[in-house]
Order: C-alpha cells, then sequence, then structure tokens
C-alpha cells in the first residue's frame, strides 16, 4: 500500500474509531442528544477531501462527522464538541449536526443547506475568489424541493458548487425504493448539471471520480453532481434500524475497511489502535474540562431613550428613498449585492424599489427564478462567505417559503457556531393589504418571526426617511435583518404635513422609536410599527378634532428585538394604552409590548386592535371591513376612554 | 357649461394616494390644444404625462414640486384666458393652532378671535371657556352700544362675527422718545416697557379701549391688564401684566423682565398669558415703519411700536370699528403720545 492509500486508511479508521467511540459514550449515558454515524461511509468525505484547499468551503448535513475530519482532521475539537464541552468546536453549542471549523458547515435541517452552499459559491464567485462549494446530500433529501431550486440556480448561474449526493439508499428507516421517482443522476442533468459516480468499497476509483469532479469546478465549468453509491453499515442515529440483519451483513462484507483488513492485517491492526488510542485520549481531554462553557443571549431591549425634534420629511416618496439607500449601499460596499424575483431593469422590481440599480451596478443586481427559499438560503450562504447580501421577496406572505432558511440557518448559525460567525445580510419585504390583492398578497405576518434571537426584524415608516434608515442598517450590519417594508408606504410621500398641533420626536436608539405627541397631556397612547403608522396618525387628528381626545403615538421601528421602554413611558404617563395592528393580533407584537409593560405594572386600561380573525378577502368591502382603520381607532379609544 | 374646467390628477397606479407634480409643461395662462402635454406628474412608478382632455386656458392650480392628491384639481382650462377660476383647494398647510370642532364653534357663536389662541398649539372647547372665564372673571359691564353704532357695524359687517379693523397711526419725535427713556431709567433695558406703562394710563381715560365687542355690548373689563407681544425662538406668546394702570415704573419693569425671563425659560403658564385687555406690540426692531397689528380675542384695540424713519416713528393703534372709530383713536393716540413727550 502506497503513502497516499495509508493516509487514507489512517483517516477512516479514526473516522470510524470516533463513530464507534461515539456510540459507546452515548450508551454509557455520557453524550447528551443523539449522533448520526457515518460507519461504511468513511470513504466519501476522504475522497473528495483530498482534492480540496483551504480556501475551499464544504457543507454538510446531519451525517457530517466523517466529512468534517476529513476536511479538518481534528477529531479531538469534535469529540469535545459533541462531549458538550467549551473546546469543542462550537463550545458544545452546535453539537453532533452544527460542526463549524475554518470552511466547514453543517446543519441537519434536511436540503437547506443546498442553498446555502450555493449562496456561498455565488459570493465567491462574484467576487471573483478563489475556491469551490462542496455540499453533502442524502439520497433521502432529494424529496426536499430547495435542493432543485438551488441546482436550477447555482446551473443557471454557473457556480463553483459541488453537489455529492451519498446514495446510501435508505432515509432513516425508508428504502429509497417507496419515496424515490424517476432516476438520481437524471435529476441533476435536467438542470444542465453535469453528473459523475464513484462508490465506496471501491476507493481508488472514487478518489479519481472526486478528482475530476472538483477539478471540473474549480476550471468553472459550472456546477457538478457527483453520486457516490456507499452503504450505512449502522443504525441511522442509535439503535434504530429495522432493515434485516442478513441485509445489513451481505453490506457488511462489501465494507472496504474489511477488505484491507483482509488485505493488511498489520497495518490496519496498526492503524486502527493508534485511532482507538488517540480518540481515547481526545475523550479523556475533553472530560476534564467541565460541560457548559460561555453563552450568549439576545438582549431583552429595555432602554431609557432620550427625544429629539424629528427632522422634516424629504420631498420624496418612499420608495424613491429605498431605492437611493440601496443605490447608496452598492456604491459604498463591495460586498453588496442584490438579488430576488423581477428586480432587474426595465422592471425594476414589482414595486420599483430596484429601479434603474441593475444598469447602475451591472452584475450586481440580479433577477432569480422563483425560488423563496433559494433566495434567503443563498443570502445565508454568501453571507457566511463574506458578503452583504440584500434581498427581495416580492411579498411578505413568501416569507413562509422562506421560513426554514430564516428560523433554521440564518437565526441559529451565529450562536451554533460559538458566535465565530454570523450571517449578516438583509431580508426586504412588504407586508400589508388594502390593495385588494386578497388572502395570501396581503398579510402582515411579521409575528411569526419575532423573538428569534440572533435576528433582527425592523420596520419602516413614512415619518423616518428610510434613506437614513437603511444608512443605519447597514452600518450596523451583524446579523440576518429582516426589513418590513409595505405596499402603501412605497407611494407615500415622506413630507406629508403632520397632523395639525402634534409634534413629531424621535428616540436615540438606532433604530428609533416615532413619537409624536399632542401639545398637551395624552389621554391615550397609542402603540403601532410599520405603516399602521399612517392610519394611526389620521386617528390621532380625529379624536382630537371630533372627540378632544389626546393621543400620543408611539411607533417603533425596531420590532425584534424590542424596547418597551419608551412605550412604557408614555403609557405611565396617559394611563391607557391602544395598540392598532394590521395582521392578526394573537401572539403578536402587541402582546409581547403589553406583557413587557404588565410586567412592569405600567398596563392598566388597555385594548388591542388588529385584523379581523379571517384571512383577507379581496372584495374591496370585505377587505376594509377587515382591516382596522383610523374610524375603528376613533371607536374604541372612545370606548376606551369612557370605561 | 362652466368656464374653468377643472383637470383632475388621474389613478394611475394603485398604490398612490397623491402624486407628485413634478414640471408644468405649459406657461400659465397659455392656450392649449385638446391632447397636449400639461405637466408630468411622478407617481410611486414613474413619471408620467397630464394630458389635455380638451382645449381651453391653463390656469394652475399647484405648483412645481407640489404633492396633489389623485382625483385633486391640478390646473383648470377655461374658455376665455381671463375667466375667473375657484380660489386653491384647502391646502395641506395647517397654521397657527388647531381646533376641535366644539371650540370652533363656541369660537364662532361667542366672536372670539382666533388669534387669542396663537401660543396654543391644539384648542379644546375647555380652552375656550377658559379663556372667555378669565376676560369675565375680570369683572366686566356691559353696556348697550348706542342706536348709531350698532346700525353702523350691522351695515359693515353683515351680521358677521368678528372685528371690524381700522386702522390710526401717529407719529413721534424719535428725539423727545429717547430722551423720555433716559429720564425714566428704569426702562432702559426695555424702553418700550415705558410706552406700556404710559399706555396703561391712557387706558384708564379712555376705557371704551379696554373693552371688546359683545352681542351688540360694549363689554368693558373693570382691570387694566395690558399684553405685549413676545415672538422668539419659543414661538409668538403675549405675556400680560395684570393691573398695569397702578403699577410703579419699577414694578412694570421688573415685570416685564420676570415675563420675558419666563418666556425663554418656556416657564410662561397660562396665568400671566390670560386675561389681557389690551395689547401693545412692538415692531420697532424690525425695521417696520407701519403695521396693521391683529386684534386680540374679546379686545377691541392693540397698539403697535413702529421703526423710526427720519427722526419719528408711528404709534399705530389697530382697533375694532364697532367699538370705536378714527377720531376716538386719534383721540387716544393723542393723549399717549403727550405722557410720552411730556417726560422729556
Ligand atoms: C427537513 C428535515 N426533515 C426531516 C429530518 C429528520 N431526518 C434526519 S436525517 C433523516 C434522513 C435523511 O436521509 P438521507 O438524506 O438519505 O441521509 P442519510 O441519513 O441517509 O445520510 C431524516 C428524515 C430532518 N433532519 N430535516
Amino acid at each position: 500500500m502506497d503513502d497516499r492509500s495509508e493516509d487514507r486508511l489512517r483517516a477512516a479508521l479514526l473516522i470510524r474509531a470516533v463513530e464507534t467511540r461515539l456510540l459507546s459514550l452515548y450508551a454509557e449515558g455520557r453524550l447528551n442528544g443523539t449522533v448520526h454515524t457515518c460507519i461504511g461511509q468513511e470513504y466519501s468525505g476522504i475522497a473528495v477531501a483530498e482534492h480540496l484547499r483551504p480556501e475551499d468551503r464544504v457543507v454538510s448535513n446531519h451525517r457530517c462527522h466523517g466529512h468534517f475530519i476529513a476536511r479538518t482532521g481534528d477529531a479531538e475539537g469534535l469529540i469535545a464538541e459533541l462531549m458538550g464541552r467549551p473546546q469543542g468546536v462550537c463550545g458544545g453549542r452546535g453539537g453532533s449536526q452544527h460542526l463549524h471549523k475554518d470552511g466547514f458547515y453543517s446543519n441537519g435541517v434536511q436540503g437547506g443547506i443546498a442553498p446555502v452552499a450555493t449562496g456561498m459559491a455565488y459570493e465567491l464567485f462574484r467576487r471573483g475568489q478563489d475556491g469551490i462549494v462542496v455540499v453533502f446530500l442524502g439520497d433521502g433529501t432529494l424529496g426536499e424541493g430547495v435542493v432543485y431550486e438551488s441546482f436550477n440556480l447555482a446551473s443557471k448561474w454557473s457556480l463553483p458548487v459541488l453537489f455529492v449526493l451519498e446514495n446510501n439508499r435508505v432515509a432513516q428507516s425508508t428504502p429509497q425504493r417507496q419515496t424515490l421517482a424517476g432516476g438520481i443522476d437524471a435529476r441533476a442533468a435536467a438542470f444542465g448539471i453535469a453528473t459523475g459516480s464513484g462508490v465506496t468499497w471501491k476507493p481508488e476509483a472514487l478518489i479519481t471520480a472526486a478528482g475530476e469532479a472538483v477539478a471540473r469546478v474549480r476550471a468553472g465549468k459550472g456546477p457538478f453532481f457527483l453520486r457516490i453509491d456507499t452503504d450505512r453499515l449502522n443504525a441511522h442515529s442509535k439503535g434504530d434500524d429495522d432493515r434485516p440483519a442478513a441485509e445489513v451483513a451481505k453490506l457488511r462484507e462489501r465494507d472496504p475497511l474489511h477488505a484491507i483488513r483482509a488485505a493488511e492485517p498489520e497495518l490496519y491492526d496498526r492503524l486502527e489502535e493508534e485511532a482507538r488510542l488517540r480518540v481515547e485520549k481526545a475523550v479523556e481531554a475533553a472530560e476534564k474540562v467541565p460541560e457548559g462553557g460561555e453563552d450568549f443571549e439576545d438582549a431583552d431591549g429595555w432602554r431609557g431613550v432620550s427625544w429629539s425634534a424629528a427632522p422634516g420629511g424629504e420631498k420624496a416618496r418612499a420608495v424613491v428613498r429605498i431605492n437611493q439607500a440601496l443605490a447608496d449601499a452598492l456604491k459604498a460596499d463591495e460586498r453588496v449585492s442584490l438579488f430576488g424575483e423581477d428586480l432587474e431593469d426595465p422592471y425594476g422590481g414589482a414595486f420599483k424599489a430596484t429601479k434603474g440599480l441593475s444598469s447602475a451596478y451591472p452584475g450586481r443586481v440580479r433577477n432569480t427564478p422563483i425560488s423563496e427559499a433559494a433566495i434567503v438560503g443563498m443570502a445565508n450562504g454568501a453571507a457566511l462567505a463574506g458578503g452583504r447580501p440584500v434581498v427581495e421577496l416580492m411579498f411578505g406572505d413568501f416569507m413562509a417559503l422562506a421560513a426554514d432558511q430564516w428560523i433554521n440557518h440564518a437565526s441559529k448559525f451565529g450562536y451554533m457556531y460559538g458566535d465565530s460567525v454570523a450571517a449578516p445580510f438583509v431580508l426586504r419585504t412588504p407586508m400589508g393589504g388594502r390593495r385588494g390583492y386578497g388572502p395570501t398578497h396581503s398579510q402582515s405576518l411579521e409575528k411569526h418571526f419575532l423573538g428569534l434571537p440572533g435576528t433582527r426584524v425592523l420596520a419602516l415608516n413614512a415619518r423616518f426617511d428610510p434613506r437614513e434608515f437603511y444608512k443605519r442598517v447597514f452600518a450596523s450590519l451583524d446579523r440576518p435583518t429582516l426589513v418590513l417594508e409595505n405596499k402603501l408606504l412605497y407611494g407615500r410621500p415622506l413630507d406629508a404635513p403632520l397632523p395639525a398641533g402634534f409634534s413629531l420626536e424621535i428616540s436615540d436608539e438606532a433604530f428609533p422609536t416615532i413619537r409624536l405627541s399632542p401639545d398637551a397631556g395624552a389621554d391615550l397612547t397609542l402603540f403601532c410599527w410599520g405603516d399602521a403608522l399612517d392610519e394611526a396618525e389620521r386617528a390621532a387628528a380625529r379624536l382630537f378634532e371630533e372627540e378632544e381626545i389626546f393621543v400620543e403615538i408611539i411607533c417603533s421601528t425596531a420590532l425584534y428585538p424590542f424596547n418597551a421602554a419608551p412605550l412604557a413611558e408614555s403609557v405611565s404617563r396617559s394611563g391607557r394604552l391602544l395598540t392598532f395592528e394590521e395582521g392578526l393580533s394573537f401572539s403578536s407584537l402587541s402582546a409581547e409590548a403589553a406583557a413587557a409593560l404588565a410586567e412592569r405594572g405600567v398596563l392598566k386600561q388597555f385594548s388591542r386592535l388588529a385584523s379581523a380573525r379571517r384571512p383577507i378577502p379581496s372584495s374591496k368591502v370585505l377587505e376594509v371591513r377587515s382591516l382596522p382603520d383610523a374610524a375603528a381607532i376613533v371607536a374604541r379609544a372612545k370606548e376606551l376612554l369612557d370605561a | 357649461m362652466p368656464d374653468a374646467k377643472p383637470v383632475r390628477v388621474p389613478q394611475e397606479t394603485v398604490n398612490d394616494e397623491r402624486v407628485r407634480l413634478v414640471r408644468w409643461r405649459v406657461e400659465e395662462g397659455a392656450p392649449v390644444e385638446p391632447g397636449a402635454v400639461l405637466a408630468e406628474i411622478e407617481t410611486s412608478k414613474s413619471v408620467l404625462e397630464v394630458t389635455a382632455g380638451e382645449g381651453g386656458f391653463l390656469r394652475r392650480a399647484a405648483s412645481e414640486g407640489d404633492w396633489v392628491p389623485v382625483g385633486g384639481v391640478f390646473c383648470y382650462l377655461t374658455v376665455h384666458a381671463d375667466d375667473p377660476v375657484p380660489a386653491a383647494e384647502a391646502g395641506a398647510k395647517t397654521e397657527g393652532p388647531a381646533f376641535s370642532r366644539k371650540a370652533r364653534a363656541l369660537l364662532e357663536k361667542e366672536g372670539v378671535d382666533p388669534a387669542a389662541f396663537s401660543g396654543m398649539g391644539m384648542v379644546r372647547e375647555e380652552d375656550v371657556r377658559r379663556h372667555l372665564a378669565s376676560a369675565s372673571a375680570k369683572g366686566v359691564r356691559r353696556e348697550p352700544l348706542s342706536a348709531r353704532k350698532r346700525s353702523e357695524n350691522a351695515a359693515l359687517s353683515g351680521g358677521g362675527a368678528n372685528a371690524l379693523r381700522s386702522l390710526a397711526a401717529l407719529r413721534c419725535s424719535e428725539e423727545a422718545y429717547r430722551r423720555a427713556v433716559e429720564r425714566a431709567p428704569a426702562f432702559e433695558a426695555t424702553p418700550s416697557g415705558l410706552i406700556l406703562f404710559e399706555a396703561a394710563r391712557t387706558l384708564k381715560e379712555f376705557p371704551l379701549f379696554n373693552a371688546y365687542y359683545a352681542d351688540g355690548d360694549a363689554a368693558y373689563y373693570d382691570g387694566v391688564n395690558v399684553g405685549f407681544v413676545v415672538d422668539g425662538d419659543r414661538g409668538l406668546r403675549v405675556p400680560v401684566i395684570h393691573g398695569a394702570d397702578s403699577k410703579t415704573e419699577d414694578e412694570t419693569a421688573r415685570e416685564i423682565q420676570d415675563l420675558l425671563l419666563a418666556y425663554h425659560e418656556d416657564e410662561l403658564n397660562v396665568e400671566r398669558l390670560s386675561g389681557g385687555t389690551f395689547t401693545i406690540t412692538d415692531l420697532s426692531g424690525e425695521g417696520v415703519t407701519r403695521f396693521d397689528p391683529l386684534i386680540n380675542a374679546a379686545q377691541s384695540a392693540i397698539l403697535g411700536v413702529a421703526a423710526p424713519e427720519g427722526g419719528s416713528f408711528e404709534l399705530c393703534l389697530a382697533f375694532d370699528h364697532r367699538l370705536h372709530e378714527g377720531r376716538s383713536a386719534a383721540a387716544f393716540l393723542h393723549v399717549l403720545k403727550s405722557r410720552i413727550t411730556a417726560r422729556a
């Protein structure tokens, strides 16, 4: 056996020793959670890793230990991580399925890593940087739609990403024949992606195949799809293998390590013992340090603020200032790029926010296919690769399609990778109704995306210049940031006169709270966010004019993390709180704000106004009935004062 | 057929409540043919041209840069170049205080001039009542006006509730005024305090100028409470010196200074801002040589001090013609002037 083969064998035996030991640690109760071992599949990671360079990235899934060791060699960091120790590669936060070191990233949610890897490749390629991206997927994951969104984008944009499909013909308990229609390679081929294959029981040929795949991608020939047929010899996780013993026994016979042991028993035994000792030492070292390292929590946001008079509004519509803000960002920072549906000129975005930008910044503003999950997934990947992508979802409703990327990827990377990385990107999307777009294009879904540690959720309104707002967003962009725009806000002039007699102030927060105060003590505080401010203002004007009720409006721009202090301060003066939102109030920000005030004993008289508890109808009359407006605020405010 | 056909902003996109008038493409008053481009408007989606549906003379109702509501009129097309066009639709500008519906109704009923609330942002019915109460709390004696004055009022105002404003002005020597102030050192820092001091005494001689018109009556104030207008970075306020006719020079000067300080500290309370029976406004520092100041609510006259020109300056007395006339105003001014110049 030559030196290189011996190195590969050493790596394979190390991986197997680690996996075997992890299973026994688990059985001994010394390991928390779960493991998915790759016993039988070791050569797949080894074959690919052998051809990689330091600048390349590897993205992997739940069955990632072998890929990680093959790529980084850090068995000690991996073992400490799984044992929950602070010296683990992610400080014990990520565990078995969430490993990160250097250019290696894994996530245990099936499929979502495909657009993440594609986004990394996009960013490297876009900026002319060296390096390719490899992503490992299981054959069961061929059932996830986002994989195909990624195939499509990677191929269309000719990105340097290698999709490695580990075909062990089983997914957890389900045999492939029950779930897979059509061919495997044919899937990639359908997107114009070149394909190749190998098998782990023929390591030398596999290594050659992997080498060719890597070389092709590195040569700039676009993505490549490498199918590696392999055998999962152990349970999916621990003790959950319902396959007939005879079937598994047959697989063991073609285990490549089995064959090498028979051919070179001495070498095999020596390397196996070497691996066993290394693993044992790593376990001992891990256990020397107590479990539970440094931890981190999002700030609860509560902070007293000071106020200053708001500057006069710009003589422009909100959409124009958003457009300028995006142009500013493109101009100021090479890392910024824009992608989403229909952004390019001459169309310039469904709401025209990106008009002119693809012409002014060729190649940096791109139309994507209709692939919301991949759009946000690629933003994740591009951000992890050092970019500052800005993506647009045409309607806020479609956040639902990207929820996995936002909730299980974007919000987790920073924390679960031990705060060593983050995915700083901007996701812009318009919420809101009153345009007759009906149940699926009118919602205000922000409540579903609030409270996720590691994220920021902001909402624009017409009283704070969007250009200045985005300037602040970019200046402090350290995490995934969702900016809620609003369909009606786009067309609003920013210099509309204030309701007569009211004065406008902004707080000193980076994402300021807006306060619209009457010139005498308020009878009621009206809380809102986003474009709801417009109806709130009308209501405040009418409440004074018609009812002689003085209303102070508090409008937050930072929905998460959320600072309830400015609201509490107002309510402690007025004694009454009315919250107003266009979305459904069940478990929404208004509930959260009220809870924060109640916890501090500030809440006495309180009422909430929100969308009717039904989908938003399309008929104008029905829609008007469903969404609360200024008239509804006036009526409710009177009730509250009469109570 | 109306002679001025309104041209309205078309609904171009569902998004927009207003559009911006970017540029006029036709001169004011110029003739246009049907189909001619009148102006460019900016919607949230693009800049569009608005064309004339029919011909006529273009009469602008908005300026470049203005926001015009969708469906709102931005110009008229008239049949003749000089046909009258309706006055501009209520603009977006709101100056002065905002009045609640009830407050406005009460103002109109009681004939109170909204300017009385110029220091406030938002006025409720309760504020108007307080204002009326503070006026009557000072003690008011009502006497019916002469039959001649009544019929004159009805003729002039057509039954309207507002003051019939008129102006009388009298020239004073700048030199004499300067010497008078020199001899009253208390007013060194605030020379117009001397005018206030003497005006208070003049009002004792002319009680009708310390009264206001109310439903056909002259309502006389018992006390002489002289307000003076301050218009600096805290906005326009009228602090009041109560019982000004019985205060000494020193007391008057000190109170003026206290009130000015309170103004700058933004500590003028309602007490010190209400109850005025007569007002003085000094624009001499602004270089204005004659002006016609607005009479405050529940008062019938206001004295303006103008800037000197050619060695003299004017005392301008704006008065409510329903109570006074040019002759009585002139008499008031002559007495005031001689009180001042007598000191020189
Ligand atoms: C989105 C998602 N659905 C379900 C699971 C639960 N799950 C974890 S691994 C797995 C099977 C994956 O099969 P495959 O992709 O073939 O990879 P293998 O386990 O065979 O390596 C399942 C269903 C998951 N982690 N993510």
